[in-house]
């Protein structure tokens, strides 16, 4: 699932691709809580993945809410689209008045 | 039977599911508008349906298919559970037992399915009122294994969408923090508002049908959509008991919450025949148990006396709990009488009310498995014969509706089980001339009424002026009473005119082990099951005298026939001076039995006799006895008769 990549700023920057589904998400999970661990603020870039369940979104949730809770900033490298933004909609996640979580998957009502 | 083969794990399974179908219908028969019921065939149908996709069982999948979608509609409202759908559906269920037990005919399938499609047109209701469109709340979360077990939760959601508008919010409440996550276990929680005509408590829980047992599932009907969102979305970590249920909750689906956690009840499933080789292992257990008691009783080796003791009452508790281990209720066979009933119904023209008692009364499976056919038999000739028409019911001044009465007791060591009907009662005149015509008495000859009702039990007898499907065949009367007699058990018959008639099957609670009082006759030893036996008299040499050339014993003021066992045998061997006499009964009847010793009370572990011996009648099996002898076991029904047939003699003579 791709590399982490050093962004060049202070953010650290980790790259998925291929599928972010149930069979891949403890990978995933790996390389997000060491990232998370490491301390700072994280982007995640998500451009590349191919297909995405759940799992993949419940993984990133509570890395959102981890780095919250350190005090850092978790954010999509670009807002949620395809196979993700699909799995957003249909559970429900773009559909509440949670206006933090709306902002994080699709960087709505902030000036890009 | 291998139970290592899914095949025949699932054929095991689906006659389950299927009689739990037909169980379902036949309730839903009496209650047309029970939604849980409805819901419980459904269930059934579609459990089977699956299962029988999975085992490649195509054609059964694919036909009750159309059952179920019959069902669905049902269960949506579009169309009611009429009576003539729920007979489809159960001659649908025989053709999909058929199925099951791979001995199909297309043809009937085909048939059943047309018909099938015809009912649901006919039967289509008349547009269902539009419901009130309530908003629900559904407020859920999977358990935390849902998803590596392949649950997708986003095809719930997708079966709730399309139950009516819907909004649905993802909580996240419950996901831990990212070092204590198992990425694969799902943590969420989902709260959803519905809103539509097709929306209903089942219909919602329906969509969570095969995921429901360890989910946390809170369904709130008419919650104003507002109320949600002020109160955001703090699901999951409420308990179901915490989450206080509105008043609206049905105590049946509370019920059958109970049930489902009451289910895995650990039962286990062993081959009869297993059982079988254990009981004989216990038999033959016994037998070595009561020679050891016969060496130790003639010891005076104390050790050795109590050693015997211990064995013989471990041997006595092994045996018991063996008789538990196979017995079911009798409800098993009661319960597929329901069916027949509403069957003979339909065909008959009668209407008529299954009453069952004592349901819970115990028997051995082999019995109960054997009792059916014979039971048929009864409960058919009592709607057919017994039952009048509604008109004629209304003309005699009873209730319109017929009764037949099922019922199962224990008495000692037998269970009574009796069929009996509040209709004409059995026409006395009729059976004795039919018994003339048949020749089974001569004309005239005097018959006590006990004697009479026997002759419906009688080869080629039937009494029913028209023969119909059902019965006036002149078959089964006798099947009934031959299989009855070959489980050891009894029939008595009773009639009142007008009021009905009752028929009763005696039958022994096992046919393995029985208690047997054991005595000699001349040189040899010989069984009589303790059940029959009433008392022991001595047989004086004066009354012995007196007797000699008759075959009545004056028994406190009242005569019995008694049969000499010596001359019945033809033994050579020298009487002794205390003869005794042990009468023996079957219901009514009684007869003595005169013996040369009563040696004592026996645990017979019964042998049958081999086919070579099937036309012996004064003898029901064999047995082994302590020292390794053989003793005969006396058929008590036989001796009866034959005593009673002495005693007509000697009346007719006197």
């Amino acid at each position: 699932m791709g590399d982490i990549l050093d962004g060049g700023g202070r953010d650290g920057v980790i790259a998925f691709s291929g599928p972010a589904t149930i069979p891949h998400v403890a990978d995933a999970w790996t390389r997000l809580s060491a990232a998370i661990a490491g301390g700072g603020d994280l982007i995640v870039d998500v451009s590349e993945i191919s297909g995405a369940d759940l799992s993949f979104v419940q993984l990133l949730e509570s890395a959102r809410a981890s780095c919250a809770r350190q005090g850092g900033t978790v954010r999509l490298a670009q807002p949620a689209e395809g196979a993700l933004r699909d799995v957003l909609e249909r559970g429900g996640f773009l559909d509440g008045a949670d206006a933090e979580r709306l902002q994080f998957w699709t960087h709505a009502g902030v000036a890009q | 039977m291998n139970l290592q083969d899914p095949a025949e794990i699932f054929r095991l399974e689906a006659r389950e599911l299927l009689e739990a179908i037909e169980q379902g219908l036949l309730d839903l028969a009496d209650r047309q508008d029970d939604r849980d019921l409805v819901d419980a065939v459904f269930r059934s149908l579609h459990t089977l349906k699956g299962s029988g996709a999975m085992f490649g069982m195509d054609a059964l999948a694919a036909f009750t298919h159309h059952c179920e979608t019959a069902f669905d509609r049902v269960r949506k409202g579009l169309a009611p559970a009429t009576p003539e759908l729920i007979t489809c559906v159960l001659n649908a269920r025989d053709h999909m037992r058929a199925l099951v037990d791979g001995d199909p005919d297309p043809a009937v399938g085909d048939a059943l399915l047309a018909e099938l499609h015809r009912v649901l047109e006919s039967g289509a209701a008349p547009a269902a009122a539009p419901v009130p469109a309530t908003s629900w709340r559904v407020r859920f979360s999977l358990p935390v294994d849902a998803m590596a077990n392949g649950t997708n939760p986003l095809g719930l959601l997708a079966e709730l969408r399309e139950l009516g508008d819907c909004r649905i919010v993802a909580s996240t409440e419950a996901v831990p923090p990212i070092d204590e996550l198992n990425p694969t276990d799902c943590h969420l929680a989902w709260d959803v508002t519905l809103a539509g005509p097709k929306v209903s408590r089942s219909s919602i829980e329906d969509v969570f049908l095969f995921v429901m047992d360890d989910m946390v599932l809170d369904i709130r009907e008419g919650e104003a959509v507002e109320a949600f969102a002020e109160e955001p979305a703090a699901v999951e970590a409420a308990a179901p008991a915490a989450i206080a249920p509105p008043a609206v909750i049905p105590a049946a689906a509370e019920g059958k919450k109970a049930e489902e956690t009451k289910k895995p009840d650990s039962t286990l499933r062993v081959p009869a025949e297993r059982l079988d080789e254990l009981m004989d292992r216990v038999g033959e257990l016994v037998i070595a148990q009561s020679r050891l008691k016969q060496i130790a009783s003639s010891s005076q080796d104390m050790a050795l006396r109590s050693v015997s003791e211990e064995v013989e009452r471990l041997a006595g508790e092994l045996r018991d709990t063996m008789m538990v281990v196979r017995m079911v209720p009798i409800s098993n066979l009661f319960g597929r009488f329901r069916r027949l009933i509403h069957d003979l119904q339909r065909d008959t023209g009668k209407s008529i009310e299954l009453i069952t008692q004592g349901e819970t009364t115990e028997l051995d499976k082999t019995i109960i498995e054997r009792l059916a056919d014979p039971l048929i038999h009864v409960i058919r000739n009592a709607a057919d014969h017994g039952l009048e028409t509604p008109e004629q019911r209304a003309a005699a001044g009873k209730p319109a509706m017929g009764k037949l009465t099922l019922s199962a007791r224990h008495s000692g060591a037998e269970v009574v089980i009796t069929v009996s009907d509040d209709g004409r009662g059995i026409d006395r005149e009729r059976v004795r001339a039919k018994a003339e015509q048949n020749g089974l008495v001569a004309p005239g000859a005097t018959l006590s009424d006990a004697e009479l009702l026997q002759m419906i039990f009688a080869p080629g007898f039937s009494t029913a002026a028209t023969v119909t499907n059902l019965s006036g065949r002149g078959v089964g009367m006798d099947v009934v009473k031959r299989t009855i007699e070959s489980l050891r058990g009894a029939i008595d018959i009773s009639s009142t005119p007008g009021q009905g008639s009752e028929v009763s099957l005696r039958i022994p609670l096992t046919l393995a082990i029985i208690e047997g009082l054991l005595v000699r006759v001349g040189a040899g030893r010989y069984v009589i099951p303790l059940g029959a036996v009433e008392e022991c008299v001595e047989l004086s040499h004066e009354q012995d005298v007196r007797s000699s050339g008759r075959s009545l014993i004056s028994l406190r003021d009242e005569f019995v026939p008694f049969l000499r066992l010596r001359e019945l045998f033809r033994t050579t061997a020298e009487a002794g001076p205390h003869q005794k006499v042990v009468v023996v009964s079957t219901g009514e009847a009684r007869v003595g039995l005169v013996v040369d010793q009563i040696i004592g009370d026996h645990q017979t572990v019964i042998k049958s006799l081999s086919k070579l011996h099937a036309d012996v009648e004064t003898f029901s099996g064999a047995t082994i006895l302590g020292d390794g002898g053989v003793a005969l076991i006396l058929d008590v029904p036989h001796l009866v008769e034959a005593g009673q047939r002495l005693e007509k003699q000697f009346r007719v003579a006197s």
